[in-house]
């Protein structure tokens, strides 16, 4: 039995491609029965989102020959030549397959390093595949254990913390100089896509009064419609000012619009409580000296993309940290798959010694009478007796093997030996050998 | 048989007692600031507070337990050796950080501020003499009622400007940080400015409180001992001088909405001044 993982994800394919091979909601529970037929997919899940399609799946079948049914179930289901789409493909067997999906859904594979929707992604594709009834004991066995394994790595490592787009580093200050958002005031000069984001993020993170100031007044009284916001005429900058702990300033033009002289002014006007001011107008539009102002907080673009960049640098190192994590939950669901396997083989092996013990006491039942029921028992006894001491130690051989690989030829030889031994269950086998018995 | 040396076997033996105490109060701090730094430096959260808090505690007990032996064995508040005067203000400061701590993350970093000064002081109070001169008139002063007032006061008083200095330093690390744009350590596991500044704010105002009940009740417990108590004594003075001062301070913040940097100075000034006083008024023999 194997794991295989084939998919495609940002780096690999693009978008054309993903959106062309992506899985809708609805249409996950029919796609899963078709991909698992029971014979030659056993279990199997998918996972599309909008930077990867992913298919796990369990298979009886060779390496080769699983992943010849993959791309001809995308093929034919997304209704796609496998010509379009199969360079960029990726594929991965057993412990790669279990590394490949810890590490997706703890985020490391994603295109904003350590982000956190991919693990509810993951999540949701596991609760369709259970729903649709192509989860088995494999996949119930390894999903739980992505999840922990994300869990791990988002409260032992920092590769989820610190902001890293531009708009989430300025809520992030925010709450580094205000702790609490909620009372604060907002002051958006201008408008503009990402100042338009900046203000959406920080009225997500609570904030609910948002003055809005613009040049045009009708330019302004639009945006605060749309917003729930005041609209301010440009004249009556410095006392807005005075009453914002934030200010988003986001003009065009070669001027400086924030002056020093506002800013001192309003400082006094708010008796010196902490502002904030964002400029993210190229080329700047607040006067830099305000940045020197006491209690005034100044950042402009350069400031922030400095950030995003650090953070990010700070999330690859800690991403290191979180590999460490991955690699040692790979192991561990390696022995435990090994032991699940070896189950099935083990029930298999007890049943055969006791379906030739009892054999042989059928067989040679009519030389001994008629038996009391302690005797009966007493036989009972005797044969589970000798099965279980006889069986003790090569189960415990099995178990050891499965749990810690074949790192032994002997092991090896070993479990061929007793491969032997079950295949003489074959009827065919079994019978040859039956007449050769001594008795 | 008899004992040759009863006398100070005995002595040998209860000090020793006493000092075990100390010393436990010293390993409980120690563990709690240590796993404090641990648990901060690697971001494990998951064991909880209860090995932070555990430790703080055991410690806190062991503690207040010594504090109680040195009053009830020489039947006065413990603060006249050098011994008990850290004792109690290690006490009065712990106290009073785990007053401000108590609705907050037991994860913040202020704990590893405190808790290095809390120590620290239960180590001097460890090593130093629990030697102590007692002139008479001092002996009767020990024993009006109004002392532990005045002394339970100066020492919250201590603690809350203590704390105020130390949000006050905390704020303007922070501040330095945010104005250069350079972001490290601090920015990590500080807490906002706001919150250094209202952590200060409130100590200040705690203090300063407890600062006017203790200079209050010192005062009538001076006119009580010595009717010309007024004479340019220096710790009076130096007193009334901190005092006027935090008021000013208090005053501005109150009044004229003072706040962030210039407002974390002036808190670091007061607490140097305030910790001028306590040495100049241990170095001139007295008690404060």
């Amino acid at each position: 039995m194997t794991i295989v993982l084939v998919g495609m994800n940002h780096r690999t394919a693009p978008v054309e491609v993903r959106e062309r091979l992506a899985f809708a909601d609805a249409e996950l529970p029919e796609a899963l029965r078709e991909l698992v037929d029971g014979t030659t997919i056993t279990e199997g899940l998918i996972l599309s989102t909008c930077n990867r399609v992913e298919v796990l799946a369990v298979t009886p079948l060779s390496e080769r020959a699983a992943l010849e049914r993959i791309r001809a179930f995308l093929s034919q289901r997304q209704q796609i030549p496998a010509g379009e789409y199969e360079a960029s493909l990726y594929h991965y067997v057993d412990r790669e397959a279990v590394r490949h999906l810890f590490r997706v859904t703890a985020g490391l594979d994603s295109m904003v390093l350590g982000e956190p929707q991919i693990f509810g992604q993951v999540k949701a594709a596991y609760a369709q595949a259970a729903a649709a009834g192509t989860v088995g004991k494999t996949l119930h066995l390894l999903l739980p254990r992505a999840f922990s394994v994300a869990k791990r790595v988002r409260t032992e490592t920092a590769v989820g913390t610190m902001a890293v787009s531009v708009s989430s580093v300025a809520v992030e200050l925010a709450r580094k100089i205000f702790e609490d958002l909620q009372e604060r005031t907002v002051l958006l000069i201008g408008a503009g896509k990402m100042a338009e984001l900046a203000v959406r993020h920080l009225m997500a993170s609570g904030v609910r009064h948002l003055l809005i100031c613009n040049r045009t007044r009708e330019r302004a009284e639009q945006l605060a419609a749309h917003f729930g916001a005041e609209a301010l005429s440009f004249e009556a900058l410095t006392s807005a000012i005075a009453r914002a702990d934030i200010l988003i300033c986001s003009v065009g033009g070669a001027e400086y619009v924030v002056r020093r002289e506002h800013v001192a002014a309003a400082m006094l006007a708010r008796r010196h409580r902490p502002l904030f001011l964002i400029d993210i107008s190229v080329p700047r539009t607040v006067e830099p000296s305000v940045g020197q102002l006491a209690n005034v907080f100044l950042y402009d673009i350069d400031d922030l993309e400095q950030i995003v960049r650090v953070h990010l640098e700070h999330r690859r190192s800690e991403a290191a940290r979180a590999e460490v994590i991955v690699d040692q939950a790979v192991e561990a669901f390696m022995k435990a798959l090994r032991s699940l396997e070896i189950g099935p083989v083990i029930a298999a092996f007890r049943r055969r010694l006791e379906e030739i013990a009892y054999g042989e006491l059928e067989r040679h039942r009519r030389y001994l009478g008629a038996l009391t029921p302690e005797q009966e028992r007493a036989l009972h006894h005797l044969l589970e007796g000798i099965i279980n001491k006889l069986a003790h130690p090569a189960i415990a051989r099995l178990h050891h093997a499965a749990r810690e690989g074949l790192r032994h030829p002997e092991d090896v030889s070993f479990l061929e030996l007793w491969r032997d031994v079950l295949a003489a269950r074959d009827p065919s086998r079994s019978a040859s050998r039956e007449p050769r018995s001594p008795r | 048989m008899t004992d040759h040396r009863p006398e100070a076997y005995n002595l040998i033996r209860g000090m020793d007692r006493a000092d075990l105490l100390l010393l436990g109060t010293a390993i409980g701090y120690a563990l709690a600031l240590l796993h404090l730094i641990v648990s901060l430096w690697l971001r494990e959260t998951r064991f909880g507070r209860w090995p932070f808090a555990l430790p703080l505690i055991a410690g806190l007990s062991a503690h207040t337990l010594w504090l109680a032996r040195a009053a009830m064995r020489f039947g006065h508040v413990p603060i006249i050796s050098t011994q008990e005067v850290f004792a109690l203000l290690a006490w009065a400061i712990l106290v009073y950080y785990l007053l401000v701590q108590r609705k907050r993350r037991w994860t913040d970093v202020l704990g590893v501020f405190v808790l290095p000064i809390v120590l620290l002081f239960v180590l001097v109070a460890l090593v130093s003499t629990g030697f102590k001169l007692l002139p008479q008139e001092l002996e009767d002063l020990l024993r009006m009622p109004a002392l532990p007032l005045h002394i339970g006061f100066m020492m919250l008083a201590y603690a809350g400007f203590l704390l105020a200095f130390l949000a006050a330093l905390m704020y303007l690390l922070q501040e330095r940080e945010l104005k250069r744009k350079r972001f490290g350590f601090i920015y990590r596991y500080f807490p906002s400015l706001s919150m250094c500044e209202t952590i200060g704010h409130r100590s200040l105002l705690f203090g300063f409180l407890m600062l006017t009940f203790g200079i209050g009740t010192g005062i009538i417990l001076l006119r009580r001992s010595d009717p010309v108590f007024w004479r340019g004594d220096p710790i009076i003075v130096l007193a009334l001088i901190t005092w006027l001062f935090y008021l000013i301070v208090v005053h501005y913040r109150l009044a004229a909405g003072w706040r962030g940097r210039r407002a974390a100075l002036l808190l670091i000034v007061g607490f140097l001044a305030t910790a001028a006083v306590f040495t100049s008024a241990r170095l001139f023999g007295h008690i404060l």
